[in-house]
């Protein structure tokens, strides 16, 4: 096999004195799909923040092509985020900027189209998610499936080598999610974008997923295919794919 | 209760020294950005309109009543002294070398200030900050840097114009409204106001400008979460920078007193 395009090594991160990541292993392998699914508040979102290198481990070891992330300043990282596209939870569009402008900016920060260019560049990746003609909106018109579309757009239209979805589903429609995946799916084929997936939402895991991997109490518990997965008799896995409560788990 | 009152001191301490810290190490790093990078001509421009252009009505309007209601007090205390036209250089130095800078710091701090930390605290909880850093753009020289170089340009212009507004006001209240003879008040506030008076005044509001824009910004960069969040770090802003404003200066004044002397 040859060597994984981005390896976390054992890493940790305390939060406000909580031991959030506990020694996270994981290798992802150039376009390959990973869903990284785990309950909510366990570390998912803190841990997709750390291979983008907007935090950094208090231990341990994230590789990207083989390079430290993170013995990297916050200068530097910059030229290696050119390779990474981040979707983040809400959008996080920039509210001064129309959404034209919005989708845009990656390409008019690396200068190497003209303007006629980006101009078609921006209208071809609207229309790729199903939003042609918008760019002179503004993020506060339009909805939110529309803003994580646009901040899909944004964070893909400079084609990068890895791109990283925070719940790119959560708190939309099924047919707006089933959109998601299925333009997730499309970068992937049409680009070999390799893509990791935060989400809670099994459907689409199953949907994206190459593979699956479950973090349980700060630690990478099981990497399996969404068919392994959904087949588990491990009851951790299991409860947690079906949606299974204990009681103690209601306690309030 | 000692011990509490103690702590609390102590806590109060390190808490300045940490920021002050934060505060050079900001600066550092926007100076630093400021000749790594190419500067970005349109965000500047966007900044300084924001800043200076649009401050005008407020800083005219500061300096023109401060000016006006000093020369009438001025006249109230000088007239029965028999010397109404030593109130020309009164009012023009005090508003050179303190009024104007320190009022107009106050009021960009106020109105300035308060907009820049809500905004990047906004941006921050919006993971509008982080958005940027993901697309392979360093914060300091996309945020910082204009906001920053844009408070330096502006503060000494929007001094100048607070002074101009109230050594006018203050000879419209004094001649026009209280009779004294204007062309001694005017011949005696240019005997006794120098350049170097001037200057004092601008070089002041270049610094105050500084400060409010590293305190504004760093407060914004370093909010809390949610509206209460950014709520707090802009009242922090305006309170924390007015303060800075305030003391600065009286150290200010001794400090270019010794480099314009009499």
């Amino acid at each position: 096999m040859s060597a994984p395009l981005l390896d976390l090594q054992d890493v940790h991160k305390r939060l406000q004195k909580q031991h959030v990541l506990k020694g996270v292993n994981l290798q992802i392998q150039e376009g390959e799909n990973m869903v990284i699914i785990g309950r909510s508040g366990g570390g998912k979102s803190v841990l997709l923040r750390h291979i983008m290198g907007l935090l950094r481990p208090d231990k341990g070891h994230i590789f990207f092509r083989g390079q430290d992330l993170t013995l990297i300043s916050e200068e530097n990282l910059t030229t290696v985020r050119r390779e990474m596209g981040m979707l983040f939870q809400n959008g996080a569009l920039f509210d001064s900027l129309s959404v034209g402008e919005n989708v845009a900016f990656s390409l008019r920060e690396e200068g190497k189209l003209n303007e006629s260019e980006i101009i078609k560049e921006v209208a071809r990746a609207l229309k790729i998610v199903d939003l042609p003609g918008q760019e002179n909106k503004m993020p506060s018109e339009i909805s939110g499936g529309m803003k994580k579309r646009v901040a899909l757009a944004r964070a893909a239209i400079s084609r990068p080598a890895l791109m990283l979805y925070d719940e790119p589903t959560a708190g939309l429609d099924p047919i707006v999610s089933d959109s998601i995946n299925k333009l997730i799916l499309r970068l992937g084929e049409e680009y070999n974008m390799t893509a990791i997936i935060v989400t809670h939402d099994m459907v689409s895991a199953y949907e994206i997923a190459d593979r699956i991997a479950m973090l349980h109490e700060g630690k990478i518990y099981c990497v399996e295919t969404p068919d392994a997965i959904q087949k588990s008799e491990d009851p951790i896995v299991m409860r947690f794919v079906r949606g299974i409560s204990l009681v103690s788990d209601a306690i309030f | 209760m000692f011990l509490s009152v103690a702590q609390r001191f102590g806590h109060s301490v390190i808490g300045l020294v940490t920021a002050s810290g934060e505060l050079v190490l900001m600066l550092q790093d926007i100076v630093r950005a400021m000749f790594r990078y190419p500067l970005r001509c349109r965000l500047l421009l966007q900044q300084l309109y924001l800043i200076g252009v649009r401050s005008q009505p407020v800083v005219i309007t500061t300096g023109a009543f401060t000016g006006a209601v000093f020369a009438a007090q001025i006249q109230f205390q000088f007239g029965p002294l028999g010397m109404p036209s030593a109130g020309g250089p009164v009012n023009a130095l005090a508003m050179c070398r303190e009024l104007g800078p320190v009022l107009c710091a106050l009021m960009i701090a106020g109105r300035v200030g308060s907009s820049l930390a809500a905004e990047l605290a906004t941006m921050k909880i919006t993971e509008q900050i982080d958005a940027l850093r993901s697309l392979a753009v360093y914060p300091t020289e996309y945020l910082l840097v204009p906001r920053f170089l844009a408070m330096a340009i502006a503060m000494p212009i929007l001094t100048v114009i607070t002074i101009v507004c109230g050594i006018g006001a203050g000879y419209y209240v004094a001649v026009g409204m209280l009779g004294v003879d204007g062309v001694y008040y005017w011949d005696n506030t240019l005997k006794y106001t120098m350049a170097k008076d001037v200057w004092i005044g601008t070089i002041k509001g270049f610094f105050f400008g500084i400060m409010i824009a590293l305190i504004c910004c760093h407060k914004g960069l370093h909010s809390g979460y949610g509206a209460e969040g950014v709520g707090r770090a802009t009242t922090d802003a305006v309170v924390d920078s007015s303060l800075a404003v305030l003391v600065a200066n009286f150290f200010f004044t001794f400090l270019l007193n010794i480099l314009f002397p009499n």
